[in-house]
């Protein structure tokens, strides 16, 4: 009897322990409101940048500082523990011994004009600079914002964002982690590194045109989609495997491949394109919509895209590849990309994990 | 009586499988979510030459709210050229037309509303009516009550411009969390629903649910499959069905979340599951047999197709299951003590679950973050009973009544709770 008792204590135990902070929550309320579901830093690539703008802003406006005013004696608390340096017009800022012997500059770095700054020094906060800025090789940057045209050397590093109102240009082998943004057109070096980029036009460096040579097709050759693909709409068939396009052709359809899709040469696709497994567009293909593969998609040289690029794998963009125009931008996103030097889009470049701009063979 | 006892035998078996089968299901889901590769292939797509989309708004007696999803509209990030918000007002008695009409004058441009007088009433009748002249490429849906973030509708449209993608769903997240009892229950539900079943299964390329709100379908995709279905009772499970069948897919966007309200009181969320029950079985009788045979569909989107149109029919199983139990033990089978057997059962549901159940809504207070709301996932119990009783119960009429004895089955709507302000008090707005 005893041991029934005590079966059935515990067990009423363990069944209502569980209740306890259940009522006291319900009681207490401390957890009602309802989820925050704000996506505008996500959204927004220039979010943090215009964040800290706006920061700038205000600190100008409480300081009471005139930007035309010479420095110093400017300094004190950007953010509570967060020293800054006002620079104003001053072009060549000139660290104390301690900080060059360091090679740190531990402050929110604020210039009004143009900034000029060596190479190899490692700057811990943010640097505001309302006209071009020009960093030597070998910098690290935690964000830079400026008020113009930015220009980084080679091998720099940038860890959270940047941006320009002007034109951006990265320097070989650099590591941007984070964002670039430009309110005009960003250049990468060979061999740079990249997460998220957005501008009107995105060129990748190259020292001579790319040739293609593929001869656009011919209005009259227009692809008939085998009545074995299944028609999904009027305009959009799928293919249950793998397919081949072919080259020079007018392909007038959407088309979805639940294998590999391979498209020629010259083809010229009027809609979108979807594989599951490998997208192959050929040489100096133009298509019109999106390429999407939840495998890696290849844009072979000289081809051009309209629509968006999705992968959930990668993107290996070639040489000479034109995605998107500065009238109607578009996104390429993937967890790799693999950009060749001479390739240009307009929009937003996303790789998830890494995006590499692929340095170009010597002859 | 062997006959009989044999009989109830393998009920309570069957029984047990099924739910077994269930219990794994949920728990695959919940493990994908928290260890698995996350799927969202289309979430980065920012810049576009975006399409011509309608935002349909059907609205009956809505008010209390219609003001405030046609202002939160007006201010979404879409190119105005491309978007139109077609607000629907399907014979309100109340004051609907009349705030529409205002808002219309307002914003000549973007808003184009509609007034029903005749015809079959309910959301699938408008639906239906709307996209039958609809110039859009793409189609999205909004219930009244729902206050869409700016960025929502292109995160929404964004998955169609893959050409495979027939519809796409968003995540639904309750507004009026705090009223009561009754409401953070639901938040614990949806957020289990939407953030690790509905995730799950766009991960593991399963089968995502389009649920009427806060998504939308492609126009030529709709009009492919024959159009809404004005005769369902949730037409848009039946849409999603047909789709795949078809061979479009549906996708789950987990990062597009827009607020709603849910029921404050017991009777209209016991309505509200009672509906839904019988427009998801409704679409199972119509739909199971075509997704078994459907040879085109991938050997797991047809297992997973198949339990999702089953997952309404599993509360009047577990309850056939418990009667069969106590039958047994009455007729002197039963191996363990009936009350243990409870106890057991109430403690396994109560660890494991059932439904979008328990594990899947810690996992998914886990990934929202919401630490200190989980504590109430014990009282989930109240709702996870008064579910499996409510959607019994339309079973058992929907089968009794409805079917057998020819009665039509008919729309209701859910109340309003919305009093003061315009909704814009939400953390997103």
């Amino acid at each position: 009897m005893i041991w029934h008792l005590l079966f059935w204590t515990v067990a009423a135990c363990v069944w209502l322990a569980p209740f306890l902070p259940a009522l006291r929550e319900w009681r207490f309320r401390t957890d009602v409101g309802p989820l925050r579901v704000s996506r505008a830093q996500d959204v927004n690539i220039r979010h943090f940048a215009h964040s800290f703008f706006d920061q700038v802003s205000a600190f100008f406006d409480t300081r009471g500082i005139d930007t035309r005013a010479p420095p110093p004696p400017y300094n004190g608390e950007f953010r509570p523990g967060e020293e800054f340096a006002f620079l104003g017009a001053v072009t060549r800022p000139h660290w104390p011994a301690a900080l060059r012997r360091s090679r740190r500059v531990p402050y929110v770095v604020i210039a009004t004009g143009d900034l000029l700054l060596e190479g190899g020094m490692i700057y811990q906060q943010e640097i505001y600079c309302g006209g071009q800025l020009y960093a030597g090789a070998d910098s690290t940057f935690r964000a830079v914002y400026a008020g113009t045209d930015l220009v980084l050397g080679a091998r720099c590093v940038v860890a959270r964002w940047l941006h320009s109102q002007g034109h951006v240009h990265i320097g070989p082998d650099c590591r941007i982690f984070g964002r670039i943004s430009s309110g005009s057109s960003i250049t990468l070096g060979e061999g740079t590194r990249f997460e998220r980029l957005n501008a009107t036009l995105i060129r990748t460096a190259a020292d001579e045109a790319p040739a293609i040579g593929v001869a656009p097709a011919p209005p009259d050759t227009v692809w008939s989609p085998p009545e074995s693909l299944r028609q999904l709409d009027a305009t959009t068939v799928l293919a249950a495997t793998s397919l081949q396009l072919p080259g020079a052709h007018t392909i007038g359809v959407a088309v979805v491949c639940q294998g590999s899709l391979d498209i020629g040469d010259g083809a010229r696709v009027t809609r979108a394109v979807k594989a599951y497994e490998r997208l192959v567009i050929g040489r100096g293909c133009s298509v019109q919509g999106a390429l999407v593969c939840a495998g890696p998609i290849v844009i072979a040289a000289g081809a051009e895209i309209a629509g968006p690029v999705v992968s959930e794998t990668s993107v290996d963009i070639a040489a000479g590849v034109t995605i998107g125009t500065p009238a109607a931008p578009t996104t390429v996103t993937a967890p790799d990309i693999r950009i060749a030097a001479g390739s240009q889009c307009s929009g937003t470049l996303w790789a998830r994990r890494q995006g590499r701009v692929a340095v170009a063979e010597r002859k | 009586m062997d006959l009989l006892i044999t009989g109830l035998e393998v009920t309570l078996w069957i029984n047990v499988a099924l739910i077994l089968v269930y219990m794994v299901r949920h728990v695959v889901f919940t493990l994908n979510r928290l260890f698995g590769t996350q799927r969202h292939p289309y979430l980065d797509i920012d810049v576009a030459a975006w399409p011509q989309v309608a935002v349909v708004v059907p609205c009956h007696n809505e008010e209390a709210v219609v003001e405030h999803v046609l202002d939160a509209l007006a201010e979404v990030d879409y190119p105005a050229d491309r978007l139109r918000v077609i607000p629907v007002d399907d014979r309100s008695a109340d004051r609907t037309w009349e705030l529409i009409s205002r808002h219309a004058a307002r914003h000549p441009t973007l808003i184009h509303p509609l007034r029903r007088v005749g015809g079959m009433p309910g959301k699938a009748a408008v639906l239906k009516e709307v996209t039958e002249t609809l110039d859009a490429e793409i189609l999205i849906v909004f219930d009244a009550d729902y206050l869409p973030g700016r960025g929502l509708i292109k995160q929404l449209v964004a998955p169609f411009f893959d050409a495979e993608v027939g519809a796409v769903m968003g995540r639904v997240v309750p507004q009026n969390v705090g009223t009561n009892l009754l409401t953070r229950l639901l938040d614990l539900e949806r957020a289990g629903g939407y953030q690790v079943d509905q995730q799950a299964r766009m991960n593991l390329r399963l089968v995502p649910q389009y649920g009427g709100s806060v998504g939308g379908a492609r126009v030529s995709a709709i009009r492919a499959v024959g159009g809404w279905r004005e005769t369902a009772l949730a037409e848009d499970t039946d849409l999603t069905y047909r789709l795949l069948l078809h061979g479009f897919k549906t996708v789950y966007e987990n990062r597009c979340e827009c607020y709603e309200e849910v029921p404050e009181v017991w009777q209209e969320r016991n309505r509200q599951i009672m509906r839904w029950a019988k427009g998801h079985n409704q679409a199972a009788w119509r739909y199971a047999r075509a997704v078994m045979m459907a040879g085109h569909l991938s050997p797991r989107e047809r297992v997973d197709g198949l339990l999702l149109l089953g997952v309404y029919l599993l509360a009047p199983l577990m309850v056939l299951g418990f009667v069969a139990a106590l039958a047994l033990h009455m007729l002197g089978e039963s191996l363990v003590p009936v009350s243990l057997s409870v106890l057991v059962a109430m403690v396994t549901f109560s660890a494991i679950g059932n439904y979008a159940a328990f594990f899947e809504i810690a996992a998914a207070m886990h990934l929202d973050d919401s630490r200190r709301r989980l504590r109430l996932l014990p009282l989930n119990f109240i709702n996870f009973l008064s579910s499996v009783l409510n959607v019994s119960r339309a079973f058992v009429t929907a089968l009794l009544f409805d079917r057998l004895a020819g009665r039509t089955l008919h729309w209701e709507k859910t109340s309003r709770y919305r009093r003061n302000g315009n909704g814009q008090d939400t953390p997103a707005a």
